[in-house]
């Protein structure tokens, strides 16, 4: 029963990316593929109930997959809590999207290329659960390039136009460098675990329980440069610094792709992998403090880039990334169920705030810039209303989900003992809580001036009956919506858009009950639930601090302040970003252009590098150099004999005697002995 | 009449058969010649005892007997699956060749079964003088492969090819005779069988010229940096079924020349050469990826990202132990495939078209949607998407390396980036972006003849992906075999312990 949760949706790539294809109409094939991952599913959940009711994990075998001397790996799936927990968001979320995808890809002009994504989609399911399933290193990398494959495809889904496939191919080679991290990571390890050595997850943490020298020891050197290169491949497929930069130009794919892959499951991947490994980072503090800072300063980084953007889906790539740095926060600092708990409440109120966005970029035909939008509210009420639910839990509303678990990141974070070991330890913790909480009031401004641009004032695109036109220029899907004719009023979308949204909101206001905090319930759901998980990898926080609530109060005050300083500046002084933005003209470009990073890679690594190919390697060593050498003998030879003359004249016996001249050499040499 | 023998002579016969057919009847006949070695060939893998690591189906006879030559045939896990790969690939190169090869199918499908029967020829000779007259006889049908059928610059490209070969020959040949004198000087006897030279001693010097003179002539066939440059020149102006033969089967020659003769001959000039061999494989894979990235011509771009996969090959097979070795021999399989399968592809593009100019073409995807798929597969494939067959050489390489020599490892684990930018740089340049160029837009998606010769490679590629075991089971005892014999003589040197290429802060805390 387990493999068919993985199963079905592959089915459901192969039935409408191999058979049916063309025949397959959006709404078969869209069909089709939801009722695929519902199953999965449903199957998901009635595996979560079964682990809630205390059942133990599940192993699945199924093949040998390779082997060589002591290696070894299987095709084999373990359910544990963590993974089931996953299964059940990676599946329900994505098939609330996938019945969302059918309502919004009616307006692909292309009516050939839906079973495309819907077949891309079901993919995406099938190794994203194979990522979290798979019980070794190796399945796991299996699943982890494949998402990689689906987001380069879906990325790239509109393929003609060059900039979304190079965006695609970006993703791709970006995540590669993270791949290439990981797997070294991965032969350290297997290495320094010498005759013990496996790939499996559930046999490595028993071999490094009871063998914790092979590894260095707690807060070995191996063990922190194994830490730091997983790591490193987490920086990757979740977008942290410093291979952040591909995310942002994801978002060149069709919206709810966004919102299920580029926001709600895959790139949390590096999340669920530190988790899965925790007893490993455990050991190493110095591997931790790293996975903490970058967090926190990513928090913050993407957090000021997201406050100048004007591409409504940009503002939301640039918080995925912010957010997932407090998850990273979240498990650098120990507190692995925080983490996770926050990986579990973003996936609801970002898949929704993208679908949302989705559903107003569907009503304005493909306009994503803000600027050309405003007054949404009075038109499309249900998208507002959902909107607002997954606003008020971003910016950590009291009693909205976010708040809960983005709340006990920063307490955790503030009283840590993960660092106690290295130097400036103590302070560490601090920096971190005022990195991640200055982040916060970003989140909560940035948000702001999103609901305020889109929702509120008037509608700002009517105003020029040829905005159409322009956006089609703009974002050049190949979309037809001729149909709809121009200088229309938005409209609401229609229900099977808005149903998912409904029930995106309610997961978002009501999310934070699955681990409610020890002030409000003895004890989390979802912490006791994952604490077998963690059994190895426990840190023990102090229980009681006097200073608690009043942080709580000075974020919930500082988040009241940003929140009021977005409605000065969006609603009550409009004109005051842009004297604000001309004032501090650096400040504002830099963030603008996402302080240059991409340029700056170019610069410094991609340019260098083609250009090294093809002037020195390319025109020199190999066309001047080898070959010069090469055929420098060869007319030596062919002036001394006259060799190449005959040679090129293509006749058999010249070969067929060079040849007999080399037998008879050896024969002769024979001969003679 | 024994097995091997007729699968190596078998299309030799049949080449000299269809040679004389009439020119209308040719096609056919060389498609079902081919078909029927392929069928004669498949007994050889069901007959095969997995587990056993000795030669097996092995015919042994005098040849020449005065000079101690032999008839000596065998097979072990890692021929087996070479040999099936070469049979297997011919029918579809033959099928390719219908429509690509337009003057005179007749003398290129004979050529083409020659050609089959001696690289054959190559990977069941286990006599030295043997391995040479069959290693010789590859280099005419692929001469005139090349000479005749090649594209503008064929005299050129051919002739490199020839010379370069015959160089690394007359080097080979130098150390097999040597390697003759020695064994007689011990024995008294003369012999050129290769378990009867496998039980010398030689002093590691004697070792040592022996194997440089075997290594550069099998370093020139892999290719490795710096002899590879006559491959992107043989490539580009083979016709399509040249290349794919070249790809696919004729450069394993040299990294199984390696396997079976240069390095078990002589293990102890492997210790000392390893860490020097090692350098130029790892440079070659990067080397050979940077260049195959600014590449205007699609095929010597291919040629050029299998002088980098080669690297790994190499890589593996020095690593010593079983998963680096076993990765090695799996890599070779791997390339054959998707690298076979790439220039197939390249080859159905250059048909429509008549240019190898990755500007030419753009948003292919569009007027040749199926093209597109398989050509997407063989991509992923080939820069080793798990799930896939690249992956599992290229991992199986790197783990194996990387317990052997870490740094040289963790740089050719580097090509694994480059490997997906120049792939899918290309892909997109092809494949994606709008249709601009007018002559594209009437392009014909595959027929079913081209689907015939490549879904057979895609279903291999995904098989040989999810199922490795089927092949690595008949491959390890072989390579278990290989890695003791290297065993006994790596031991004490200091190459062989991996710590020490590590830094010392990091080894010592491994301890």
């Amino acid at each position: 029963m387990i493999s068919l949760i993985p199963a079905l949706p592959l089915l459901g790539a192969i039935l409408n990316g191999l058979v049916l294809q063309k025949r397959a109409s959006r709404v078969v094939a869209g069909g089709l593929a939801s009722l695929m991952v519902g199953l999965s599913a449903a199957l998901s959940f009635m595996t979560l109930f079964q682990l809630l009711g205390g059942a133990a994990p599940i192993d699945v075998p199924l093949w040998t997959w390779m082997s060589a001397g002591t290696f070894s790996a299987d095709i084999a799936f373990r359910v544990d809590q963590l993974t089931a927990t996953m299964m059940c968001v990676i599946t329900g979320i994505g098939f609330l999207i996938h019945v969302y995808s059918i309502g919004y890809m009616d307006d692909e002009k292309d009516k050939d290329s839906v079973w495309r994504f819907f077949a891309y989609l079901n993919l995406f399911i099938f190794a994203m659960l194979l990522l979290v399933m798979g019980d070794n290193f190796l399945l796991m990398f299996v699943g982890w390039e494949g998402v990689g494959l689906c987001s380069y495809l879906l990325i790239g889904f509109w393929y003609e136009n060059n900039d979304y496939a190079s965006a695609g191919k970006k993703a791709f080679i970006v995540n590669r460098v993270g791949d290439f991290s990981f797997v070294v990571g991965l032969f350290l390890l297997y290495w320094s675990l010498g005759e013990h050595a496996t790939m499996n997850f559930h046999q490595l943490e028993e071999v490094i329980a009871s063998h914790p020298e092979l590894v260095g020891g707690i807060g070995g050197c191996v063990v922190t440069c194994v830490c730091l290169l997983f790591f490193g491949g987490a920086t990757g497929k979740s977008a942290q610094i410093p291979l952040f930069i591909w995310l942002p130009d994801a978002m060149a794919g069709p919206t709810p792709v966004s919102a299920l892959i580029h926001a709600a499951t895959m790139v949390t991947s590096g999340i669920y992998m530190i988790c899965r490994l925790n007893f490993l980072f455990v050991m190493s503090p110095a591997a931790m403090a790293t996975v903490a800072t970058v967090g926190a300063l990513t928090a913050f980084l993407a957090a000021t880039i997201a406050i100048t953007q004007n591409d409504i889906k940009k503002v939301l790539a640039y918080s995925t990334v912010s957010q997932l740095g407090f998850m990273f926060l979240g498990v650098g600092v120990g507190a692995f169920t925080a983490g996770f708990f926050h990986v579990m409440t973003h996936a609801f109120f970002k898949a929704l705030m993208f679908l949302g966005s989705g559903s107003i970029i569907h009503a304005l035909h493909h306009e994503q810039d803000m600027r050309k939008m405003g007054g949404l509210a009075k038109y499309m009420k249900l998208t507002f209303l959902t909107f607002l639910m997954g606003y008020l839990a971003i910016i950590g509303f009291p009693g909205f989900s976010g708040f809960f678990s983005k709340d006990e990141i920063l307490w955790l974070t503030f009283i840590t003992p993960m660092f106690e070991s290295l130097p400036l330890g103590t302070v560490m913790p601090k920096v971190l809580w005022l990195l991640a909480t200055s982040a916060a009031l970003m989140t909560a401004f940035y948000m702001s001036r999103l609901m305020f641009m889109t929702f509120a004032g008037v509608y700002r695109g009517g105003a020029h009956a040829e905005h159409g036109h322009d956006a089609h220029a703009h974002a050049d899907h190949g979309h037809g919506h001729d149909a709809h004719g121009h200088g229309h009023t938005p409209h609401e979308s229609p229900m099977v858009i808005v149903g998912p949204l409904v029930v995106l909101a309610a997961l978002s206001l009501f999310g934070g009950l699955l681990n409610l905090p020890h002030w409000a319930a003895e004890h989390g759901m979802l912490h006791h639930f994952l604490d077998p998980v963690f059994e190895h990898g426990k840190v023990e926080f102090p229980e009681h601090n006097p200073l608690e609530f009043p942080l709580m109060g000075l974020t919930l005050l500082g988040i009241a302040a940003s929140v009021g300083l977005a409605y000065t500046f969006y609603v009550k002084n409009p004109e005051k970003p842009a004297l604000l933005a001309a004032r501090f003209q650096r400040l504002y470009q830099g963030s603008l252009n996402k302080w240059y990073v991409d340029e700056l890679y170019q610069a410094t690594i991609l340019t260098p590098l083609v250009t090294f190919s093809r002037q020195v390697l390319w025109a020199i060593v190999d066309s001047q150099v080898i070959d010069g050498l090469v055929n420098g003998a060869a007319s030596v030879a062919q002036k001394a004999g006259a060799l190449h003359g005959r040679l090129g004249s293509g006749k058999l016996q010249t070969y067929a005697i060079s040849i007999a001249a080399g037998a008879a050499l050896f024969a002769s040499a024979y001969a003679l002995g | 009449m024994p097995l091997l023998s007729l699968v190596t002579l078998l299309p030799i016969a049949l080449g000299i058969v269809v040679a004389a057919m009439p020119q209308s009847a040719s096609r056919m006949g060389a498609l079902v010649a081919s078909i029927v070695v392929f069928v004669v060939s498949i007994p050889l893998w069901t007959g095969f005892d997995a587990a056993g690591a000795e030669y097996q189906f092995v015919e042994d006879m005098d040849w020449i007997a005065q000079w101690g030559v032999r008839y000596h045939l065998g097979i072990d896990g890692v021929s087996l699956c070479l040999i099936l790969l070469t049979t297997a690939m011919t029918p579809l190169i033959l099928l390719a060749g219908f429509s690509g090869v337009e003057k005179n199918f007749r003398g290129y499908a004979a050529l083409m079964l020659v050609l089959e029967g001696a690289m054959i020829g190559t990977f069941v000779a286990l006599d030295t003088f043997l391995f040479y007259v069959f290693w010789e006889l590859v280099l005419l049908p692929m001469y005139f492969l090349i000479g005749i059928w090649g594209g503008e610059r064929r005299i050129y490209a051919a002739v490199k090819l020839f010379i370069y070969t015959v160089a690394g020959s007359l080097f080979m040949l130098v150390a097999l005779i040597g390697l003759y004198y020695q064994f007689h000087e011990a024995t008294g006897a003369w012999s050129t069988d290769l378990s009867d030279l496998l039980t010398l001693s030689l002093t590691p010097a004697t070792q040592k010229w022996m194997f440089a003179c075997l290594a550069l002539a099998f370093a020139i066939k892999v290719p490795m940096f710096p002899v590879h440059t006559w491959l992107p020149d043989a490539h580009v102006e083979a016709p399509t079924g040249g290349s794919v033969v070249l790809a696919s089967v004729m450069l394993k020659m040299g990294t199984y020349g390696f396997y079976r003769f240069a390095m078990p001959l002589f293990p102890d000039a492997v210790t000392a050469y390893g860490p020097f061999l090692i350098a130029l494989a790892v440079i070659g894979i990067v080397y050979g990826a940077l260049v195959a990235m600014v590449q205007d011509d699609v095929k010597k771009l291919v040629a050029y990202s299998s002088v980098s996969h080669l690297g790994y090959v190499m890589l593996g097979l020095f690593a010593l132990n079983a998963p680096g070795v076993s990765g090695g021999i799996y890599q070779m399989l791997n390339h054959g495939i998707s690298t076979g399968a790439l220039f197939l592809l390249v080859g159905v593009l250059y048909e429509r078209r008549h240019t190898r100019r990755i500007v030419d073409y753009g948003g292919i995807t569009k007027v040749m949607p199926k093209f597109a798929l398989i050509f997407m597969i063989i991509t992923f494939s080939s820069i080793g998407l798990p799930g896939l067959n690249g992956f599992v050489g290229e991992f199986m390489i790197l783990l194996g390396g990387f317990q052997f020599a870490p740094i040289p490892t963790i740089i050719a684990a580097s090509g694994v980036i480059l490997g997906a930018t120049y792939m899918l740089w290309c892909f997109q340049r092809m494949m994606f972006g709008p249709l601009q160029n007018e002559a594209n837009r009437n392009l014909k998606d595959l027929n079913p003849r081209e689907l015939a010769y490549l879904l057979p490679l895609v279903v291999l590629a995904f098989v040989m992906g999810l199922f490795p075991n089927v092949f690595l089971d008949r491959i390890n005892p072989s390579v278990e075999r290989f890695v003791e014999r290297m065993e006994g003589h790596f031991e004490a040197s200091p190459y062989a312990c991996g710590d020490a290429c590590l830094p010392s802060w990091l080894a010592q805390e491994a301890e």
